[in-house]
């Protein structure tokens, strides 16, 4: 049967590998090709690649960069940051991805994601929503263009599941970086209405946090912060949740 | 000549990749002479049937591939779309295009109940069935699958592996010379490369 999937997110802002917390404060940890050949060598599921600056400043992430991380890789490769056309997805394809992750672009023109998904197809679009709380009840998509001031989470989720997205990867923007625990709820909110298989990514502090988003959802888990700053490595992660029932390849 | 087919579809760099840390030597081709000199083959591909069809007829390459394969019988591997193109048909959105027709069968959507998650993303088991891509790997060992359509061959001497996703889905086939893998093994880390060498190490 279909493993649970521990996906390190590594974030760069166009060269340098960083970690932010809530979206906010950044800490700088050094060069991606550094980092993915560690990551490949302790033969995780596989890797996102944001570029969190790309979108904001007009440009996307570079396509080089794609490429010689790509090149230490034997294991899929989702990239983001700045994708906004099909020839952005193409060259990211060559380059050796083998899924693009598309926000911004999603929010500020729908109807390129049908496009996108008729050119490339479903399983090498994922689409990345962040989301912060509004308050008990309600989540919001988040936006850095402040273009989804009031965008409800579900409604976006679910044009998105409609249209064929081949993943949905949800950034908790609250959680992200605090390494306080994951949102279970809004986990079970999201999964439970859209087909996509759901990246849950914020949050996660211990371990056992995966196995708390896996019960609530999620297919996969991204995790950040847990593996730069701790000692813990995505085996630990796939070690509780298989001894939770949950089968992980080990 | 190991010839890697480039439909310009998809991602060929990664097989590329795995191909070099073989140590094998290939050329990345596309036209009908290239492929006339191959003496093994291997398609790789990712996107959907239709586009994959459709980049076939636009090379002009369908007739050549199926002299190659059923005629000339060289080793031919198809990696997931690839595989998809051994097809007779693939149906998707309610058009009908064919396919390479080299084992007799269908491609189209996997169909599952509601609750169940699709496209199939990520890494899954699959019981192997003596094909030789599987020489010196572990039974039920893990590859990755990313695909939102299946190819289901019905042809009986076709030698077909599955993969358990809330019901069988098609992981491999072998058919005398004929090799296709819907996971990807170029991205299955050291399981993938094994299977990739013992076709490439393929007489």
């Amino acid at each position: 049967m279909l493993r649970y999937r521990v996906i390190p997110i590594v974030l760069i802002d166009s060269f340098s590998v960083l970690k932010s917390i809530q979206f906010g404060t950044r800490r700088n940890l050094g060069s991606p090709i550094t980092i993915a050949k560690t990551y490949n060598s302790r033969n995780v599921d596989e890797l996102i690649l944001l570029d969190i600056d790309a979108s904001k400043t007009g440009s996307s992430i570079d396509p080089f960069i794609i490429r010689d991380i790509a090149d230490e890789l034997f294991m899929p490769l989702t990239v983001g940051g700045g994708i906004r056309s099909e020839v952005d997805i193409e060259k990211a394809l060559k380059m050796g991805a083998d899924k693009v992750s598309v926000n911004t672009m999603a929010l500020n023109n729908r109807d390129l994601i049908p496009k996108m998904i008729k050119t490339f197809g479903s399983q090498c679009i994922v689409a990345s929503v962040d989301v912060k709380k509004k308050d008990q009840k309600n989540y919001l998509v988040h936006s850095h263009t402040g273009s989804c001031e009031n965008m409800d989470l579900l409604d976006w989720c679910r044009y998105l599941n409609d249209e064929g997205v081949g993943e949905i990867l949800l950034n908790n923007v609250d959680l992200d970086g605090t390494m306080s625990g994951v949102d279970a709820e809004l986990i079970d909110f999201v999964s439970s209405s859209v087909k996509a298989p759901l990246i849950y990514a914020g949050g996660v502090g211990k371990p056992n946090d995966c196995v708390t988003a896996i019960k609530a959802g999620a297919s996969a888990i991204g995790i950040s912060s847990l593996f730069h700053f701790t000692n813990y490595t995505p085996n630990d992660c796939k070690e509780i949740m298989n001894i939770n029932g949950l089968p992980v390849r080990l | 000549m190991i010839g890697l087919v480039d439909l310009g579809i998809g991602n060929i760099r990664s097989v590329e990749k795995a191909i070099n840390e073989l140590n094998f030597e290939y050329k990345v081709i596309s036209t009908r002479k290239e492929i006339a000199n191959a003496e093994k083959l291997i398609l790789p591909g990712v996107g959907s049937f239709l586009a994959g069809s459709q980049k076939i007829n636009d090379l002009d390459i369908k007739g050549i591939l199926r002299t190659k394969i059923l005629d000339e019988r060289i080793p031919f591997l198809g990696i997931c779309l690839g595989m998809q193109l051994l097809a007779t048909t693939g149906t998707e959105g309610g058009f009908v295009s064919s396919g390479l027709d080299v084992i007799q069968g269908v491609t189209s959507k996997i169909k599952r109940s509601s609750d169940v998650k699709l496209p199939h993303i990520g890494w899954n088991s699959v019981k192997q069935n003596g094909s030789i891509l599987y020489q010196g790997i572990k039974d039920e060992s893990c590859f990755y699958f990313v695909h939102g359509f299946e190819y289901n061959p019905e042809d009986a001497d076709a030698n077909v592996a599955y993969v358990d996703y809330h019901g069988q889905i098609v992981a491999s086939i072998e058919k005398e010379r004929v090799f296709g893998t819907q996971f990807h093994p170029e991205k299955s880390q050291q399981v993938g490369l094994k299977l990739l060498k013992n076709f490439l190490d393929f007489k």
